[in-house]
């Protein structure tokens, strides 16, 4: 039994299969955002934008009690919270970061559709590179 | 009454090449690393950062094999309380079945792999029991208290928790203690931080846990092409003793 499983059996069907419909589409967005963090023009956007993404799957996934999801989600909420505080476009490692930060979350994606268990969180995440580069 | 927390070295084996390896082991194990994590370099080290992985393929670029690691481990692990830090793969190349009574037989005291889930390294806990070889578990602040409770049931000289690192000023991130205590009230097996741990940061992190794990700080003096081989085991000898007075003051 995988994680789409364990919500279906904890919650109404409807939460669910809105929450991965909203999930889904967040996912989506996140890759262009992050590569448009580098463009100066764009940069005031796309972290507005990518802060609110990231902080509605926090609040999602916390009240779904998926709770890596939550906690990874957390982290790069409070990341960006920072990332809103300056104006200039962000270093390579930090969209690298980023990217990464991506990948983990459209790899539960997957593991939500394809109801697996939940990818374990790489540990390499965890290391925020230096936001004031 | 003093405090008795212990420092974790990691190093990356055979980078530059195996006789530095050996010689630096053995002055970080005089030098106050009570417990030495020999790297096993791996092309993508994916629970690593941009300094080791760069490590790793310096030393695989060098010609590092496996054997080198275990006519390294041959000469060290008598003398200082060994472990192997790896990815799976380069392990299980090896036949675990063989390799981990190979590793008990030379004095490796565990394996730490961190891309082996809980649950796949239960495979392998009956031939790591088998050979007092221990598995060093991990436990990270994305895990869920459940998860964390099944994690550090079985758990085997120390615990390895990964810590959030980078995010000052924020709270929730650098407050280590609830994550450290979520550990504690499951287990009584020593818990050591690391990531992010280096001489400035080492004192706060050691807070409430029983040591710390120090890669990185010392991989980015063996990445500094300006000094020399003895230059290099001088500062990070050097860097060791002052983390464990940090660890310990």
């Amino acid at each position: 039994m995988g994680v789409r499983s364990d919500l279906d059996a904890s919650f109404d069907f409807e939460i669910v299969d809105e929450f991965l419909d909203h999930y889904s589409m967040m996912v989506d967005s996140m890759e262009v955002m992050i590569i448009d963090l580098s463009k100066p023009s764009m940069y005031k956007r796309s972290v507005n934008e990518l802060f609110r993404v990231f902080h509605n799957i926090k609040s999602a996934s916390g009240y779904l009690k998926i709770i890596p999801m939550n906690k990874l989600a957390s982290f790069v909420e409070d990341a960006l919270e920072q990332l809103r505080q300056q104006d200039k476009p962000i270093s390579k490692e930090t969209t690298d970061w980023l990217l990464e930060i991506s990948d983990m979350f459209a790899a539960w994606h997957d593991d939500l559709k394809m109801d697996n268990e939940l990818t374990h969180v790489k540990f390499s995440l965890l290391k925020l590179p230096d936001l004031d580069k | 009454m003093p405090n008795h927390n212990n420092l974790v070295a990691f190093i990356t084996s055979g980078y530059p090449e195996k006789s530095f390896t050996v010689d630096l082991a053995l002055s970080l194990g005089e030098n106050g690393v009570d417990t030495l994590e020999l790297g096993v370099p791996f092309s993508d080290p994916v629970a690593d950062g941009p300094l080791i992985e760069k490590a790793n393929h310096k030393a695989l670029e060098l010609g590092f094999k496996f054997q080198h690691l275990l006519e390294i481990s041959e000469v060290v692990a008598p003398k200082v309380d060994t472990l192997w830090m790896g990815y799976f793969n380069s392990f299980y190349q090896q036949n675990m079945q063989e390799l981990i009574p190979y590793a008990s037989k030379i004095g490796i005291n565990g394996l730490i792999i961190p891309d082996l889930p809980h649950e796949e390294a239960l495979l392998y806990k009956e031939l790591f029991n088998a050979n007092a070889v221990s598995n060093i578990s991990f436990v990270a602040p994305t895990d869920s208290d459940e998860r964390i409770k099944t994690i550090v049931s079985d758990a085997q000289k120390f615990i390895y928790m990964v810590a959030y690192t980078g995010i000052t000023g924020s709270g929730v991130a650098e407050d280590l203690q609830p994550f450290l205590q979520s550990i504690k009230k499951h287990t009584d097996t020593p818990v050591y931080v690391g990531f992010g741990v280096n001489q400035k940061t080492a004192k706060d992190k050691v807070k409430g846990a029983d040591g710390v794990i120090v890669g990185s700080a010392f991989i980015d003096i063996l990445l500094k092409d300006s000094l020399s081989y003895s230059q290099k085991i001088s500062e990070c000898s050097n860097l060791a003793k002052i983390i464990k007075e940090e660890i310990n003051s």
